[in-house]
């Protein structure tokens, strides 16, 4: 009769198998994303103040490649103008979010290094740019899919926004003729978003 | 009228057994039998709350590792929760063999075994998953009732496991525990992958 027991202690192994390589897997930026999020009404009261005009990490500025201000937005295409990118740094930490407004979507969280963009998303997606002229360039993957992009600087209203309401976490990329492009997605099932209202959304910055 | 009176009736043989027990138990010791029956279904209850309680207070990360490698990792999920579910309708059919009158022959039994193994070992990286990246919600009803089934899944499997290694139970124990399993792995799977078809479609 030990048949079930053994059952039972396989499924308790596979379970925290999984789970310690989803720990293992899990950028550090994120947990420091998902701690922040924790007091979403601090976090925008004291960045502003906070955010140093210039990179505060002092590799930064012996970095090879272009360093990136200590706040800044960015909004471009992905290669044959199939989707929208919106990319934010704030203090070498980036949030960003690609959207074609049909179907495919996705959120980054990293870092940059060394004026790198490194940031992960779902799965195996992820976000990578370097400044060249000040304008950000990279690439960016999603449903297993790769483009490159182009993203120059932007400042508000255009933007970043995000709503997490009931039916799901909606993002919208605004750019700076003001187009926005938007996707609603509730619990991986991608839907058309609801208008932008820039009272009820979140205007996202880098490490949000 | 030709059956002998005192005839016990043969599916449910231990379900007579409570009255000899209750005279073996005096009022001043805890009856052993209600301690093997309450021992499991206790470490069942401790599994449900300990993994409701970690999906509410571990911050969902909206992500994590796909294993699996499918077009996505929702559709991953639905399809290793509907394998899980078939897997759960083979369980009910075999085990309605294993109960009834006629003797079960010794193939329904291990297919019994091996498909809830199959089956539950199908649900864990789903379960990694869900408590992972999305957590314990109550935002709609379709959520809540998602989050709370799943709990209890994993408490009746525990329950139900330990029930088997200790003789000596009421008959009606294991059966019972499988039926809430079944009508808990059903629930989840209606409040997630059966939704997740109805809304995107059915693809991989």
């Amino acid at each position: 009769m030990r048949g079930p027991i053994i059952t039972l202690i396989v499924v308790v192994l596979l379970g925290g198998i999984l789970l310690l390589v989803n720990l293992a897997r899990t950028p550090a930026d994120s947990n420091q994303a998902a701690t922040s999020s924790v007091a979403p009404v601090a976090a925008p009261a004291q960045a502003p103040a906070a955010a140093p005009p210039k990179a505060a990490d002092p590799k930064a500025a012996d970095a090879p490649a272009a360093p990136f201000p200590g706040q800044a937005k960015y909004t471009g295409r992905t290669e044959g103008n199939n989707a929208a990118i919106a990319i934010t740094v704030r203090d070498n930490k980036v949030s960003a979010y690609l959207c074609d407004g049909k179907a495919i979507e996705g959120w980054y969280k990293g870092s940059v290094t060394d004026g790198k963009v490194d940031a992960k998303g779902k799965g195996t997606n992820q976000l990578t740019g370097s400044l060249t002229d000040g304008k950000l360039s990279g690439t960016v993957s999603a449903e297993g899919r790769s483009w490159s992009y182009a993203a120059a600087p932007v400042s508000a209203p255009a933007g970043l926004y995000r709503a997490k309401t009931a039916t799901g976490t909606t993002g919208w990329v605004k750019d700076s003729n003001g187009q926005v492009t938007g996707l609603t997605n509730d619990k991986g099932a991608v839907k058309p978003a609801p208008p932008l209202d820039p009272n009820s959304a979140q205007a996202i910055e880098g490490g949000d | 009228m030709s059956t002998p009176p005192f005839q016990p009736p043969d599916p449910y043989p231990t379900q007579q057994s409570p009255a000899p027990a209750q005279s073996v138990g005096t009022p001043h010791t805890p009856d052993p039998k209600a301690v093997s029956i309450l021992l499991p279904l206790a470490a069942g209850c401790v599994v449900a709350l300990l993994l409701g309680v970690y999906g509410r207070l571990h911050e969902p990360t909206g992500y994590a590792v796909n294993l699996i490698g499918f077009s996505s990792g929702a559709y991953a999920k639905a399809w290793l929760a509907t394998l899980a579910a078939l897997l759960g309708v083979v369980q009910l059919f075999s085990a309605r063999i294993m109960y009834g009158k006629a003797a079960a022959p010794a193939w329904v039994s291990t297919l019994h075994r091996w498909s809830g193994r199959i089956a539950v070992l199908l649900t864990v990286p789903v379960m990694v998953h869900c408590l992972f990246a999305l957590g314990f919600e109550a935002s709609t009803p379709r959520v809540l009732v998602h989050s709370l089934l799943g709990c209890l899944f994993y408490g009746a499997f525990v329950s139900k496991m330990l029930s088997l290694t200790r003789p000596g139970l009421p008959g009606w124990m294991v059966p019972v525990l499988g039926g809430v399993l079944f009508t808990a792995l059903i629930g989840v799977w209606l409040t997630s992958a059966v939704w997740l078809f109805d809304v995107q479609g059915l693809h991989s």
